[in-house]
């Protein structure tokens, strides 16, 4: 076996029990964080709410549509554990006037940087110090991040009801099915909230 | 909107070594006008390395991409047209192909960007961000060093496919 393959079963070995280790304390500590959780995110909405709002009054901007949250890999790769807000109106991905903010969702991400940390510790300890390149860790991280992502998006989903419950988001003009999604940026995404049209209520 | 640099990996330190490829094919005929120049399919004969690793980004000498990230590419830039790389070490029977994007340059760059004392290379790249336009990957405008940039979302599309030896560095606009 190749120094790299025993490199790869080290790291593999590293990170195999990282999210079921995890989960189990997230649930724990989640009764007590959701309060925290909703508020951060409510904060970050309301904001990028007034902001669209300013824009649809000054006219460059239609009725809202989409708010999307984004995980961005190449924020993971500089160690900024963000998401990235846009609020688009019915045109969608070709919405030229940018209305965007970040949030940071640390109740998940906590946990992650924990991790690496301990993972860097690992390395250095071992025979593979000087042989690991930070080429190989990033990919390490990208492949972890993307695992704590899904766990981010299912406590934003649980979440998310009671965070929309704002005066600027209210405020907001939106279309009858104004949609929150969560995901890939500009690509795939899970339908966290939506809502209701008038024909539906009734 | 955020702007990223797409590099070689410094840290590929086995990657695939093309000697001399600016004699086969000279930097200054890759634009758009000058680019009939150029033969359509060049062969590179490769450095003499037993296990070199062919990675998707190339900029030692010419910016050449793999396969692969030359669909990516085709996503966010349809008409881009290519030259035909291919490289070859008959000896140990290796064979890739990598395609050299022609793109038209943009200027763009901003006058807060720092260069070195020869004024050759970039040691600080700012970009002006009014002149960009809606392009999403595309070439900056300089005598001397090949310049490429992709937008946050052709970044983050070629992040998510797991391609090798690609290093992003975030550009500062102005």
């Amino acid at each position: 076996m190749t120094q790299e393959n025993l490199m790869q079963e080290f790291i593999e070995k590293q990170t195999a029990n990282w999210l079921e280790e995890d989960v189990p304390f997230m649930q724990q500590k989640f009764p007590e964080s959701q309060s925290e959780i909703t508020e951060n995110l409510s904060t970050a909405i309301s904001q990028l709410c007034r902001e669209a709002s300013q824009q649809q009054q000054a006219g460059c901007k239609g009725q809202a549509a989409y708010l999307c949250l984004s995980f961005l890999r190449t924020k993971i790769l500089e160690d900024r554990f963000q998401y990235r807000l846009d609020i688009y109106d019915e045109k969608f991905y070709v919405d030229r006037s940018e209305c965007t903010g970040s949030i940071e969702i640390d109740f998940v991400w906590q946990y992650f940087k924990v991790r690496m940390e301990q993972l860097e510790k690992a390395i250095h300890a071992s025979i593979y110090k000087n042989k690991i390149h930070t080429r190989q860790l990033n990919a390490v991280k990208l492949a972890m991040a993307e695992q704590y992502h899904q766990v981010a998006m299912i406590c934003t989903k649980l979440v998310i009801d009671e965070a929309v419950k704002t005066a600027e988001y209210r405020a907001l003009s939106k279309v009858p099915d104004f949609k929150i999604i969560m995901g890939e940026y500009k690509d795939k995404n899970m339908l966290l909230y939506q809502e209701m049209s008038e024909s539906k209520e009734m | 909107m955020e702007y990223f640099r797409i590099k070689q990996d410094p840290e590929c330190l086995e990657a695939v070594v093309i000697p001399d490829a600016i004699k086969q094919i000279d930097r200054r005929y890759v634009t758009p006008k000058e680019a009939d120049r150029i033969e359509a399919v060049t062969i590179f004969r490769l450095d003499g390395k037993d296990y070199p690793e062919f990675i998707d980004v190339l900029d030692r000498q010419l910016f050449l991409i793999s396969s692969q990230l030359k669909a990516v590419f085709g996503l966010y830039v349809p008409k881009l047209k290519y030259k035909m790389v291919i490289v070859v070490n008959s000896e140990k029977g290796l064979v890739n192909t990598y395609h050299l994007p022609i793109f038209a340059e943009v200027d763009c760059l901003s006058a807060q960007s720092v260069m070195t004392p020869d004024k050759r290379n970039v040691r600080k790249l700012v970009l002006k961000e009014s002149l960009i336009g809606r392009k999403a990957i595309f070439k900056v405008q300089h005598n001397f060093e090949t310049i490429i940039i992709a937008r946050l979302d052709a970044a983050e599309s070629i992040l998510r496919r797991n391609l090798q030896g690609i290093k992003m560095y975030r550009v500062e606009l102005d």
